[in-house]
């Protein structure tokens, strides 16, 4: 099946124009002023599937640049859009990496990274612990951070988070304390099983 | 003051039931307080500021230096690999030439110099590791401190443990945790402590799938075997079942080449470890072992 998909799509044997052109710098600009890659948008999309807290505008920076440096150094691919996602997802891991480097190292941040509005505005998180405070909640397993985005981020209701996770009422609220604890808000542990009060609904035959 | 308008009573009733139900669409549309964070719709177009361009320029271009620099390590190690399971004829040939591609492109844009001093010599086995070590210094990364640890050559084996263990004892589960688990048991196989190796074998498999996986459950299944450990043989051949038996037949070689460096007795001693073993799942690996130690 995959390689069915994979033949279907035909191949490029040239860049499009907006990625032509050969000097990195001017693509960037390209890229980064009319984003005909829509890079904004699937960066922060691919933050939400990857449950990942990394500032959007930084990770869309970061995929420009690549993408930019893709289009002057590679060939062109066979299917644009999933160079595209390629070089997102390689944006995110640089950035974790980066930052894990840089915390271990005792690094100052830099600019960039004391300015990540959803942490300083929303959970008021001083700006100098932005990068330490990221890199220990995206250190956590992955079923911690998807709990911490759908109840949090995504405020979908519990029932909801319950129902389409592979959870049950204490699972997630021991997954969101951990996450919350990584950020600097420890809680209180459990004191008594969650699961009556919210017990986990029954998905409805299709 | 105006007076209060009447609800229609069927929209009474209909608005009553949706507060009721706990499932209802009403209840569950999403709060937005931190999601807009996350929203994309106002930064599409949004121009970047130079300083940042300049900035995440340079580490893309630095990133893309450090890995073509390991590129070059590791293309420079399988010239003639050490310590390895997989025979030197079954790694990708073309690689080089898609590696001296890319490096040439990458000096037609103007990156810095020291790729010249890579592609001019060219990547022979003795420079694989300096090549690691300038990955490392160009980007740090857990990726070229495996590398770095790995390529030390075996007069340096207290080193490179060394640095295998500090890398492991940070590590997440995964890929590359497997990789440095199952490097740590052919050094420490090499420096003649059986046992650990067999235990960091042992602890490899379950980190990853594919060739690794197999190579790891194969070597610690041998190692136990070697030692006399029925119960873990028999653990370990009740954990198989994802094996390819392509890779496992591809390690037969080598592994029997290192049996045959083994005194008879000890070889004995394997063999008939392996007979009280019983499987029905990895029969392929036991086959392949039974016929090593023939």
């Amino acid at each position: 099946m995959a390689r069915e998909e994979t033949a279907a799509v035909p191949p490029r044997s040239h860049w499009p124009s907006f990625l032509r052109g050969g000097e990195r710098g001017a693509i960037f600009a390209r890229l980064s002023e009319s984003d005909p890659l829509r890079l904004g948008e699937r960066s922060a999309r691919r933050l939400r599937e990857r449950w990942l807290l990394i500032d959007p505008d930084r990770a869309h920076a970061r995929a420009v640049a690549l993408c930019a440096d893709g289009a002057a150094s590679e060939e062109p691919p066979r299917d644009l859009a999933a160079w595209t996602l390629e070089k997102i997802d390689l944006a995110l891991e640089q950035l974790l990496r980066t930052d894990e480097e840089n915390e271990r190292n005792a690094e100052p941040p830099g600019a960039e990274e004391l300015s990540f509005p959803l942490l300083t505005n929303s959970l008021m998180i001083t700006p100098e612990q932005v990068r330490r405070v990221a890199v220990a909640f995206n250190a956590l397993e992955p079923l911690s951070r998807r709990a911490f985005f759908e109840l949090l981020v995504e405020g979908r209701d519990v029932l909801e988070v319950l129902e389409q996770g592979p959870w049950d009422a204490d699972g997630l609220h021991d997954h969101v304390t951990r996450c919350l604890g990584s950020l600097g808000y420890p809680v209180p542990p459990r004191q008594a099983s969650l699961n009556t009060r919210f017990p986990k609904p029954r998905k409805e035959p299709q | 003051m105006k007076p209060v308008p009447e609800i229609d009573p069927e929209l009474h009733g209909l608005l009553d039931e949706i507060v009721r139900d706990p499932r209802s669409a009403l209840r569950l549309t999403p709060r937005r307080a931190l999601r807009h964070w996350f929203d994309t719709d106002e930064r599409v177009g949004k121009p970047i500021d130079a300083t940042t361009a300049e900035r995440h320029l340079l580490a893309v271009h630095r990133e893309a230096l450090a890995k073509l620099l390991l590129d070059a390590a590791w293309i420079a190690y399988w010239k003639a690999p050490v310590l390895s399971y997989l025979p030197a004829e079954r790694h990708d040939g073309d690689e080089e030439a898609r590696w001296n591609r890319a490096a040439a492109r990458r000096v037609e844009l103007g990156d810095p110099g020291v790729l010249l001093t890579v592609i001019e010599p060219g990547l022979t086995h003795a420079r694989a590791h300096t090549l690691a070590c300038a990955a490392l210094a160009t980007v740090p990364s857990d990726d070229a401190r495996y590398a770095v640890a790995t390529l030390l050559p075996r007069s340096e084996q207290g080193e490179s443990l060394r640095a295998l263990r500090s890398l492991q004892a940070r590590l997440k589960p995964g890929e590359l945790a497997q990789r440095v688990r199952n490097t740590l048991g052919k050094r420490l196989c090499a420096a003649g402590t059986l046992e650990e190796a067999c235990d960091e074998y042992a602890q490899a498999v379950d980190l990853g799938e594919g060739y690794m996986r197999t190579a790891s459950l194969l070597s610690t299944l041998n190692l136990g075997c070697f030692l006399g450990d029925v119960q873990h043989v028999q653990r370990m051949l009740d954990r198989a079942g994802r094996e390819l038996a392509e890779d496992a037949v591809a390690m037969g070689p080598l592994l029997a080449t290192w049996v045959s460096s083994r005194p008879p007795l000890e070889v004995q001693r394997a063999r008939s470890t392996l007979a009280q073993a019983r499987t029905t799942k990895a029969e392929v690996l036991q086959v392949l072992l039974r016929q090593i130690y023939s």
